[in-house]
């Protein structure tokens, strides 16, 4: 069962193989029971008919026997004649103008006791019959009536002649009228009727026969026939042909009528061995349709289970080319835009998976460089001490702080931070610049701790390095802080002052500053960054604001509200 | 004196280290140095140091395992980390373990000094009269304290002159009518450091005094001990002091 399970194709094959074969089994058997039993029909009834036809030839023939014997037995001129002790050749006449009519076939005996006296018969009397036995016997005790028998003088198993005998009526003698159907005159008479392939056995009640015909004049026939009636079986028992058995009139004759039968063996041989062919035929068309519609169904089915498979193994790019409208059709659609789709799916997430690691290894990235950055700063830092230059040991230890400040997640720092940062970045500025400034830093301790944003100092001083002190050798920088009441009158504000020496601020810079104009201040990145971080974070009222005093340099002035905690930004990042 | 162990995988910053900073100044002498965990542990067991300072990341044994160690094994050890890098969890392990402090690499000249005075002298346990602490602080042994006669007499001068941003030992010594050399002896031997040592440490302390008086401004006061410049006395302070002059004028010691 497995090695059909395990095939669409055998599976196919053996359901086509069944129905077919159920069909054209039945079929065939039952087609030719059907036509045999029809033939056999039509065939009987054709026997019958042609029995019956025999049968009636028979009866006239012998009625006609029988009416002579009548009108001769009776006749008054042959009785008188027979009465004479010594009866003459007068009777003659009488004896062949009767009988006219049947002595073509017959001869006519008249017998006085057991002696044939008179005789229509050619060539002599015929054989003289035994008086106390046989038909004679059967004659005298059956007076006024005509008796059939057999000549007992030449009765054989091969048949015999047919004796029709009838007593002559009214006279002392015992005279007998006797008509006389030689054997072969019988086979002629019935000879004619029958077909060539058919039998006929005329008997005695005793199953004796008188004549056999055709294909039953060898006697096996018959002597079956017998054999099967006293052994009480049914009479056609092992009898291939058909026999039709039936009683004359009561006349002590049976008719045998035998045919062929309708079929013989070899032709139904012949009917099974067709249906053995169709069978034969049925199971190669069932192959090749089985093998015809496995391929229509599996062959589609094998292509997607083959595609699955590559796509199982990775193969996103998996198509199934199927010219077909059906199910399959559709099927093969269908799996198509489920792979591209998968496919579209995998790309997606492997894409997101790589932006991902990329932004690791940003993040590692970012996190390994300080690291490596301060230990190769420190180092540097400790080499120029070891050969006395202070100068980079201060600009490398300087650098490191500010780098640390500026690459910190975190936005805001205490103001004490920032100066500090401040402070490195002028300890590397004056190396640079050739100790051409210096610069004062002066918080209260009491505002050292308010958070202010990242780097907001440096970018003024920045400014007045670059821009105020350029090119003079005794700059001076002043960062103070002090708290001012605010706009509002509930509170303070820190101000950030940083003044130099310096050329001094523009006009244009100072209205721009007001006006917050970002292209005009766009010279100045560092100065409007300042501002516009401030505003965002804390709002209009806070900001940068520049002065000239009289006396000459700038003063810059940072207004930044009080606070001790970072503060939320006005405009979130979007 | 204060014994100390320096403990770093890179030979520039270990001999940086040890000869940059000013150990005299603040009583401290180096004992050993070890350029990993493992030869750090073993030269501990051997040299017994007071103090140790360590790089973290070093190879065998990193800075976090030599100080659990350190600690199961000397109880009273006193260790600063130096790490190039703020990490948030090398923090949170040496606070766990108790580690003493705790510095960024590059450091600001000054920065480890101050960091020492800070451990040894202004823990949390320090007493709280603050004439015992700055005494603890900047140790020096008083005029009546000395037995010689010659440096009972430089002290003298010290105390006298420390004023005097020239001042020089050249000028110590002929003011005594002896050689140079032979007072530098005799001061150290008596006193356990060098004059200029001692002169520094004075200098500090008075200055301390000055800024307790919060009117005066830092270059007030280093001008009135003796300092020309604002910023090399705001170092050397910060060194001593384990904070800056500012600092110290507005929160004390102790806050």
């Amino acid at each position: 069962m497995s090695i059909i399970k395990g095939s669409f194709k055998r599976q196919i094959f053996v359901i086509f193989s069944t129905v077919t074969l159920i069909l054209v089994i039945i079929g065939g058997i039952l087609t030719m029971q059907g036509f045999q039993a029809r033939i056999i029909m039509d065939h009987e009834l054709q026997d019958e008919e042609q029995e019956k036809l025999i049968n009636e030839r028979l009866s006239s023939f012998f009625y006609d026997a029988e009416v002579v014997l009548l009108k001769l037995s009776t006749n008054e001129e042959i009785r008188k004649e027979l009465s004479k002790i010594r009866p003459d050749m007068s009777i003659y006449t009488q004896l062949y103008d009767i009988s006219a009519g049947i002595r073509d076939y017959c001869s006519i005996d008249v017998y006085i006791g057991g002696e044939c006296r008179f005789s229509t018969r050619q060539g002599g009397m015929s054989a003289p019959l035994p008086e106390n036995y046989s038909i004679l016997l059967a004659t005298r005790e059956a007076a006024g009536k005509s008796v059939y028998g057999m000549d007992p003088v030449n009765a054989s198993g091969e048949g015999s002649a047919l004796l029709i005998a009838r007593k002559v009526a009214n006279i002392k003698k015992d005279a007998y009228v006797i008509v006389r159907i030689e054997k072969e005159a019988l086979e002629n008479r019935l000879g004619g009727l029958l077909n060539a392939r058919d039998g006929f056995i005329l008997a005695n009640s005793f199953l004796r026969p008188y004549c056999m015909l055709g294909t039953a004049e060898d006697g096996h026939v018959l002597a079956s026939v017998r054999k099967n009636l006293f052994a009480g079986e049914k009479y056609t028992n092992n009898i291939k042909s058909n026999v039709y058995i039936s009683e004359l009139g009561d006349r002590g004759l049976l008719g045998i009528y035998i045919t062929m039968p309708a079929f013989e063996e070899s032709a139904v041989g012949t009917g099974y061995r067709i249906v053995l062919f169709q069978v034969i035929i049925s199971i190669i068309l069932c192959l090749i349709v089985a093998s015809r519609m496995s391929n229509l169904f599996s062959k589609p089915i094998n292509t997607l289970s083959i595609a699955m498979k590559r796509f199982r193994k990775g193969d996103f790019d998996t198509k199934i080319e199927l010219d077909r409208e059906d199910e399959f059709g559709q099927l093969a659609s269908g799996f198509n835009k489920m792979t591209s789709q998968l496919k579209a799916n995998m790309q997606e997430r492997v894409d997101a998976e790589r932006r991902v690691n990329e932004a690791r290894i940003e993040m590692m990235q970012a996190q390994l460089n300080p690291h490596f950055l301060y230990n190769t700063l420190d180092t540097i830092k400790w080499v120029a001490k070891a050969n006395q230059v202070p100068e980079i040991a201060t600009l490398s230890a300087s650098l490191a702080s500010i780098l640390r400040s500026s690459i910190s997640e975190s936005r805001f720092v205490t103001l004490k931070q920032e100066c500090e940062l401040v402070e490195s970045y002028c300890e590397i500025q004056k190396i640079r610049f050739d100790d051409s400034f210096d610069l004062t830093v002066d918080v209260p301790v009491k505002l050292r701790d308010v958070i202010v944003p990242k780097l907001i100092l440096q970018p003024m001083v920045e400014n007045s390095i670059i821009h105020g002190l350029e090119g003079r050798r005794d700059g001076h920088i002043v960062i103070c802080a002090k708290a001012e009441e605010n706009a509002h009158g509930d509170g303070d504000d820190l101000i950030l002052t940083i003044t130099d020496n310096g050329a001094g601020i523009s006009d244009e810079m100072i209205e721009a500053l007001k006006e917050d104009d970002p292209e005009k201040l766009s010279g100045h990145l560092g100065l409007n960054n300042v501002n516009t971080i401030i505003r965002l974070y804390y709002g209009k009222d806070y900001g940068v604001s520049a002065q000239r005093p009289e006396e000459g340099g700038t003063v810059m002035a940072l207004r930044i509200p009080i606070l001790t905690n970072e503060p939320v930004k006005e405009q979130e990042e979007t | 004196m204060i014994s100390v162990m320096v403990v770093d995988d890179e030979k520039y910053v270990r001999a940086g280290i040890i000869n940059e900073t000013d150990w005299a100044l603040i009583g401290c002498e180096v004992v050993a140095e070890a350029s990993d965990g493992e030869a750090a542990f073993k030269a501990a067991e051997e040299s017994r140091p007071d103090l140790v300072i360590s790089d973290i990341k070093m190879p065998k044994m990193d800075g976090i395992a030599l100080a659990e160690k350190l600690l199961a094994r000397f109880p009273n050890i006193k260790i600063i980390f130096l790490t190039a890098y703020s990490d948030f969890e090398y923090a949170r392990q040496a606070v766990r373990l108790g580690v003493s402090d705790y510095l960024l690499k590059p450091f600001k000249d000054g920065e480890l000094e101050a960091s020492i005075q800070r451990l040894l002298h202004l823990h949390p346990n320090a007493p709280a009269n603050v004439n015992e602490l700055e005494d603890k602080l900047i140790a020096l042994k008083k005029r009546d304290e000395i037995a010689n006669r010659y440096v009972q007499s430089a002290v003298a001068f010290i105390e006298d002159r420390f004023a005097d941003p020239d001042f020089s030992v050249g000028g110590l010594a002929e003011s005594m009518g002896v050689s140079e050399g032979h007072i530098t002896r005799l001061f150290k031997a008596e006193t356990g450091m060098g004059i200029n040592n001692y002169l520094t440490r004075y200098r500090i302390k008075r200055a301390m005094d000055y800024l307790k008086d919060v009117q005066t401004k830092v270059y007030e006061v280093a001008e009135k001990v003796g300092y020309r410049d604002i910023a090399y006395f705001s170092n050397t302070f910060t060194k001593l002091v384990g904070r800056s002059p500012s600092d110290y004028q507005t929160k004390g010691l102790t806050e």
